[in-house]
């Protein structure tokens, strides 16, 4: 489990060093070359949007890569939206929520300690953060090993 | 949109609109913080700045998805809706802070990296029920926050306009619609996260009802435009559908109705009859339950405008939404379903009445 969060973590640290590499080059070149209202804008603009650039790099590099070669990538930039499509997909979220958190609140209710004083925890186990205000004291424990110990 | 883009365009409504929304916060955090060191005077600073971020980022959110349904059923709360990304952006704001707070409060200086811990540290923490049994202590509910917060940001981060262009409007609206995730994993977050600690059956409670105001608005707003939509009109032998009463339209306003799962806006403006697309190319706004100012049909959204005539926007705006044939006889207003090529310039026709 610690490896694949790991591996996630890295994964996210390319992108985003990747993005903003991006960034820098379509600053420069892309900007213009795919939305010519970008064209004489300031610092201010570009500073609003490179957060998103570093985020969704490659939907753009798709789109400058398509837009060199005359062809669009995710639609005509002015069409419209389809409103009965989007109302459809309103609907769809709203039923799975109707469906999933009255769900989520009764399991939660039901995970609820009832007893939360029930002993002392044996040695080398660590209390709930939510307990004792931090976790600077469990996660340093010399007994406890990085995954954690497991109760029998 | 125009020939270029401004970071924020600001006008009076905008400043007024972000006046308003941050005395909110300050004013949310303030009464948070001072009714949480009257109940308990211990509370850490960390712990303070935690829980009231999270709270009023909550109550935010609760905002932001209710302003929407709000003004389709009632036009007096369209001006909220002027400036909603304005909102998301500070929802996101507080709940990075409560994201950064709760990093540094629980998961650093630890012998494991911050971040990882956040996805890992239920893990370690345990509870000794009361026949001595050792469980673990809570539901791994970091990621949900960590994911919604993930979703926050995407939105944030592309609620300028330049998004909305250049990833289409109907991939960046359903994009946009990641919103209804990410209240579904906030929910979670709290539920598996704050509410295991409370004892108290107020907070559960109160997150319910919240939920089901929420599930409310939407379901009579959905209703509303589900009758709109039932109500549509079958065209004549000559192709024109029967509209209503001309005299229903107001001076400077609309009616709307439906044809063929199509909306069309039917417009009276100096003493003609106009029609066109009820979809706003901007971000699918409803037009329709707009008004005409200044020459131009203005949008309830964000007030971008169109010449009725011939659905244009005035210069330097380049778009342009579709025009419908119109004619007026005995009293009532006919119009042709299908649209005209656009920038097709109508002459609308005349209601008989005064200009």
């Amino acid at each position: 489990m610690v490896e694949i969060v790991r591996i996630g973590l890295c994964l996210l640290a390319a992108h985003i060093a990747a993005g903003a590499a991006f960034a820098v080059l379509f600053h420069r070149r892309g900007a213009a070359a795919i939305d010519p209202a970008t064209q004489r804008t300031g610092w201010g603009f570009r500073l609003v949007i490179t957060p998103g650039i570093i985020a969704l790099w490659p939907l753009l590099a798709l789109r400058w890569q398509r837009a060199a070669s005359g062809r669009t990538f995710l639609g005509e930039p002015d069409a419209p939206v389809a409103p009965p499509r989007l109302r459809a997909v309103h609907g769809l979220a709203w039923k799975a929520l109707a469906v999933l958190i009255p769900l989520v609140l009764a399991a939660a209710l039901g995970w609820r300690p009832r007893d939360p004083e029930g002993g002392p925890l044996p040695a080398g186990l660590s209390a709930s953060p939510w307990a004792t205000g931090s976790r600077r004291a469990e996660t340093v424990h010399p007994t406890t090993p990085k995954d954690g110990p497991r109760p029998d | 949109m125009s020939a270029s883009y401004r970071a924020i365009d600001w006008n009076r409504q905008k400043r007024l609109y972000d006046l308003t929304l941050t005395s909110g916060i300050v004013l949310a955090l303030a009464t948070f913080i001072g009714v949480s060191l009257m109940v308990s005077p211990g509370s850490t600073a960390e712990t303070l700045i935690l829980r009231a971020t999270s709270v009023t980022a909550l109550v935010l959110l609760h905002v932001v998805l209710a302003i929407g349904p709000l003004a389709r059923l009632d036009a007096r709360f369209l001006p909220l809706l002027y400036n909603r990304r304005h909102l998301g952006v500070t929802l996101f704001l507080l709940a990075l802070a409560h994201g950064v707070f709760a990093v540094v409060q629980f998961h650093a200086l630890g012998d494991e990296n911050p971040l990882v811990s956040v996805f890992t540290a239920y893990r370690r923490d345990y509870r000794v029920v009361a026949d001595g049994q050792v469980v673990l202590a809570h539901l791994p509910f970091e990621p949900f926050g960590a994911a919604a917060l993930a979703i926050f940001f995407v939105m944030a981060a592309t609620s300028h306009d330049f998004w909305l262009r250049n990833l289409g409007a109907s991939f960046w609206k359903a994009l946009h619609l990641g919103v209804y995730a990410a209240y579904g994993l906030v929910l979670a977050h709290v539920a598996f996260g704050a509410l295991q600690s409370e004892r108290s059956l107020v907070y559960p409670a109160l997150l319910f009802t919240g939920f089901a105001v929420l599930a409310g608005l939407h379901l009579a707003a959905a209703r509303k435009a589900a009758c709109l939509d039932a109500a549509g009109n079958e065209a004549g032998p000559d192709g024109f559908v029967d509209a209503g009463p001309v005299d229903r339209i107001a001076e400077g306003r609309a009616v709307v109705i439906s044809v063929a799962g199509a909306r069309l806006a039917l417009w009276r403006h100096q003493g003609r009859v106009f029609a066109t697309s009820d979809v706003c190319r901007h971000q699918g706004g409803p037009v329709g339950e707009g008004r005409i100012i200044d020459g131009c049909i203005t949008c309830p959204w964000h007030g971008w405008n169109y010449r009725p005539e011939d659905g244009c926007s005035p210069p330097p705006f380049k778009e342009v939404i579709e025009t419908h044939d119109v004619r007026v006889a005995e009293g009532r207003a006919w119009v042709r379903p299908a649209a005209n090529p656009l920038g097709t310039r109508c002459a609308g026709a005349g209601t008989g009445g005064p200009p």
